[in-house]
């Protein structure tokens, strides 16, 4: 789990990025192909595997994300893929096919979780909301969703807040000891109903009607059916031929 | 006809314990009124009756020309707007725009003419360069302008702000303060910054124990030291003698 | 136990969808036969605050290490469990687009490992029946130990279960069913300590905010039955599904069926000598799938694509460069008109 610092700094990355052009649903379809492509990799096809990280990789310079945050923020998927491959070795047909299908479990979860990342770099929570809506999602979940993301901050900011002001009274506690644990988090939660009153009583004086209608944003159709369509060729060549080896037989060629 | 008519009205969130005893008031169009009180003496109460947001209240309630009933208050929630003292409840949407476009969105307007209004309400709080901006990483002196840009893309002709002015530092105070000068809307402030009031209100109601103590131009109120004392409060500070010495 | 897309194939991930999306439309209907229009802030909020209560280090009495909340038995025990449903959804859902914690594809899963169990076994079945004659502290702590310990068990027997049908990880059944049980049973222990401290003072505080079972608004009898078989329904199915592909040997099926609609299958072997051979091959040469025919022209076998990797990669880079060049001008001009 996260400490706060960190979770506050993973939500500065879902802020709005805007004004690429490129609709949300286009670039949510293009991640779950893409994500869908690397899962079906067979477990020992690291050579094909490896040339999926070309997405991240273009996008990453496309959108100028660091790949430094990227690697810290997809470390948790890593751990994981880790721990469940470590047993690959042992119990697979022999040592060196274990390896190996561990390394490609931890190099999917890795990619898997890059493509979600870039995914809200590029695209923003708000617009992916509000392209979620066009597609008749829940208002319900949307709502929910919207109001989590809007609070998550101010109760992270609170927790941290409290945790230090207990952490200044008990100097060298490691944790919360067991008597605290109720009434800690059960002040934090009554403080949080109580804000969702009052938000729910703004909402009626701005008359809530059980939806939040947001802004469609200015996105460009073409740009969006372009990137789609080339990402959708490029991710199907990447998944079915062995597209580099290709150009390596054309650059001999050229040389030649 | 007054902008806000309540007449002697009764209130308790529990049974026996009466918040609000045989209030009275009246709001005339275009004025701007104070409520002070110590704390817990029923300001925020009474401020939340005309927008309807507290049921099972005795007597009777007009706000904005119409009876305070479920019927009515769609129209009146539209005419009447409501500042809440924290804007992080007031701003529950990520963006300053699309909060401020909600209002008149949930109204059923154009989507044109919801970003016209909002960028002219948003030009009049001083804020259009910050229209995309998170409202989390945004200042206290921000989110209060913001909150009441909220309220302002409606159009109301009636707005109540409570505790406008509170955590705000000296320079984004005097900031709010301009800007409720240079409202023409009916204005009710329900606060204990009595400098707010002093700089703001024509006239003002002393509010204790949830009844109405005293009603009276806010020169005059506020210049009252045995009265103010005797209901917890003291002297704005610009009426203290202390505070005089740094203005010389 | 949040699962990642890498652990599961995209068969048992569109199953686990199935199920979730299943139990999720169930009780966004009941939501809103309920007309408890207030809840929905309530459940926004909530979300936030568990999340913000997962950053919470609880130290455990007894041992030097701490633990963890996870939050959807008492999210179950606060809203309902269809209300507690839909905020754990969200809730899992920023979780994966923003921490990483959980894959896109494999949400699904998780909803139902974590949500659907702790909301619904937990708070439907453990949390309603045994405060239905009253809360006492007794009865609230009972029900918060006993459904989170539960949930999490079957949480934990369901990612065992999607892990080995996806074909991911080389553990045989029961060693890795050991590994998982043991380890969950300890975490719902502390996790149902935990909830149980917060809904006791909640309890002390504001009895009223718990939820008792009680069912509210109208039309509820004849939804609420269809609703339960929805749900049944959806278990059934993804339930169903994954068994079926627990059964197959090779359960990589829209792999092996997307390559044989393609006509470019990378010639599975059926098995037996072939798969180890393949395996052997694999291991040896790290390029097991390239070995296409204009290759041998060019290099050696085992480097080859390597070089046409980096070319590959260094053109794109290129190209992606330049574009942006392009493309940066106007973004500038805006970038410095913000600040």
């Amino acid at each position: 789990m996260k400490k706060p610092d960190r979770a506050l700094r993973d939500i500065h990355t879902a802020d709005d990025a805007g004004g690429n052009g490129i609709h949300p649903l286009a670039c949510l379809l293009v991640t779950i192909l893409y994500i869908l492509a690397v899962m079906s990799f067979q477990k020992y096809n690291m050579a094909g595997l490896a040339g999926m990280a070309l997405y991240i990789l273009i996008l990453c310079i496309w959108y100028d994300i660091s790949i430094l945050d990227m690697l810290r923020h997809i470390w948790p998927a890593f751990l994981l893929t880790a721990m469940i491959g470590i047993a690959n070795p042992i119990f697979d047909s022999t040592v060196s096919a274990g390896t190996l299908s561990m390394a490609t479990l931890i190099v999917k979860g890795c990619l898997c979780a890059a493509a979600a990342y870039i995914l809200i770099a590029q695209t923003g929570i708000r617009p992916l909301c509000s392209a979620l809506r066009t597609l008749h999602f829940p208002k319900e979940l949307i709502v929910v969703l919207l109001l989590m993301y809007r609070y998550l901050t101010a109760l992270v900011r609170e927790v941290k807040q409290m945790l230090t002001a207990y952490r200044l009274r008990t100097p060298g506690t490691k944790g919360l000891p067991f008597r605290t644990w109720g009434s800690f988090v059960g002040l934090l939660l009554l403080r949080s109903i109580d804000r969702a009153e009052e938000v729910y009583e703004s909402m009626q004086l701005r008359g809530f009607q059980g939806d939040f209608l947001l802004s469609p944003g200015s996105y460009s159709p073409v740009w969006s059916a372009v990137y789609t369509v080339l990402w959708g060729i490029a991710i199907f060549a990447l998944r079915f031929f062995p597209v580099f080896q290709m150009a390596e037989v054309l650059l001999w060629r050229i040389l030649k | 006809m007054a902008d806000i008519e309540i007449t002697d009205v009764n209130f308790s969130y529990q049974k026996g314990r009466e918040v609000l005893h045989q209030i009275s008031l009246r709001v005339e169009h275009g004025r701007s009124v104070g409520i002070i009180g110590a704390n817990g003496a029923g300001k925020s109460t009474l401020l939340k009756l005309p927008v309807g947001l507290l049921d099972g209240y005795e007597g009777t309630i007009r706000a904005a020309g119409q009876a305070v009933e479920k019927k009515n208050l769609a129209q009146i929630r539209k005419k009447v707007g409501y500042v809440f003292q924290n804007p992080d409840s007031q701003l529950f949407l990520p963006t300053l725009y699309e909060d401020v476009a909600f209002g008149p969105r949930n109204y059923g307007y154009p989507e044109e003419q919801v970003r016209q209004k909002v960028m002219e309400v948003l030009e009049r709080v001083r804020m259009e360069h910050l229209k995309d901006r998170q409202i989390y990483r945004m200042s206290g002196g921000q989110k209060k302008l913001a909150s009441i840009a909220s309220v302002l893309s409606l159009d109301p002709e009636i707005i109540l702000l409570d505790e406008p002015t509170i955590a705000l530092d000296p320079k984004n105070r005097r900031n709010i303060i301009e800007m409720l000068n240079g409202m023409t809307e009916t204005k009710v402030i329900a606060s204990h910054d009595l400098d707010l009031i002093l700089d703001t209100c024509e006239e003002t109601v002393l509010l204790a124990e949830g009844s109405v103590i005293c009603r009276g131009k806010t020169e005059e109120l506020l210049t009252d030291p045995e009265l103010l004392e005797a209901y917890d409060m003291e002297l704005p500070l610009c009426m203290q003698g202390g505070r005089s010495r740094f203005r010389g | 136990m949040h699962m990642a897309d890498a652990l599961l194939s995209p068969a048992v991930a569109g199953t686990m969808y199935l199920g979730s999306a299943a139990a999720a439309g169930y009780s966004i209907r009941k939501l809103r036969s309920e007309k408890e229009e207030q809840k929905i802030p309530v459940m926004g909020v909530m979300g936030a605050f568990v999340f913000a209560a997962q950053m919470i280090n609880f130290s455990i009495p007894g041992t030097g290490s701490s633990g963890h909340m996870c939050g959807s038995m008492m999210l179950a025990a606060v809203l309902g469990p269809e209300a507690g449903f839909l905020t754990m959804i969200s809730v899992l859902l920023v979780q994966c687009l923003l921490f990483a914690d959980g894959g896109l594809l494999a949400l699904g899963a998780n909803i139902w490992n974590m949500a659907f169990y702790g909301c619904f076994v937990g708070g439907m079945v453990i949390w309603k029946r045994m405060t239905r004659n009253g809360m006492t502290r007794r009865t609230i702590a009972a029900a918060s130990v006993l459904g989170c310990v539960l949930t999490l068990q079957l949480g934990a027997f369901s990612v065992v279960l999607e892990t080995l049908a996806s074909g991911i990880t080389e553990l045989p059944f029961g060693v890795f069913l050991a590994a998982m049980q043991p380890i969950h049973l300890a975490i719902g222990v502390v996790e149902g300590l935990i909830t149980s401290a917060v809904l006791l003072f909640l309890y002390g505080t504001r009895p009223e905010l718990l939820w008792n079972g009680t069912e509210t608004g109208e039309g509820k009898s004849r939804l609420s039955r269809r609703g339960t078989l929805a749900v049944l329904a959806g278990m059934a199915v993804a339930i169903g599904g994954l068994l079926s592909l627990f059964a197959s040997a090779d359960p990589d099926g829209l792999e092996w069926s997307v390559e044989r609609t393609a006509g470019m299958a990378e010639i599975q072997p059926e098995g037996g000598v072939y798969a180890l051979a393949d395996r052997i091959r694999a291991a040896a040469s790290l390029l097991p799938d390239y070995t296409w025919k204009g290759g041998k022209a060019a290099g050696g076998t085992s480097v080859s694509g390597i070089v046409g990797g980096i070319a590959v990669a260094c053109v794109c880079m290129a190209v992606c460069f330049l574009l942006r060049r392009f493309r940066r001008k106007p973004g500038d001009q805006k970038n410095n008109e913000e600040t």
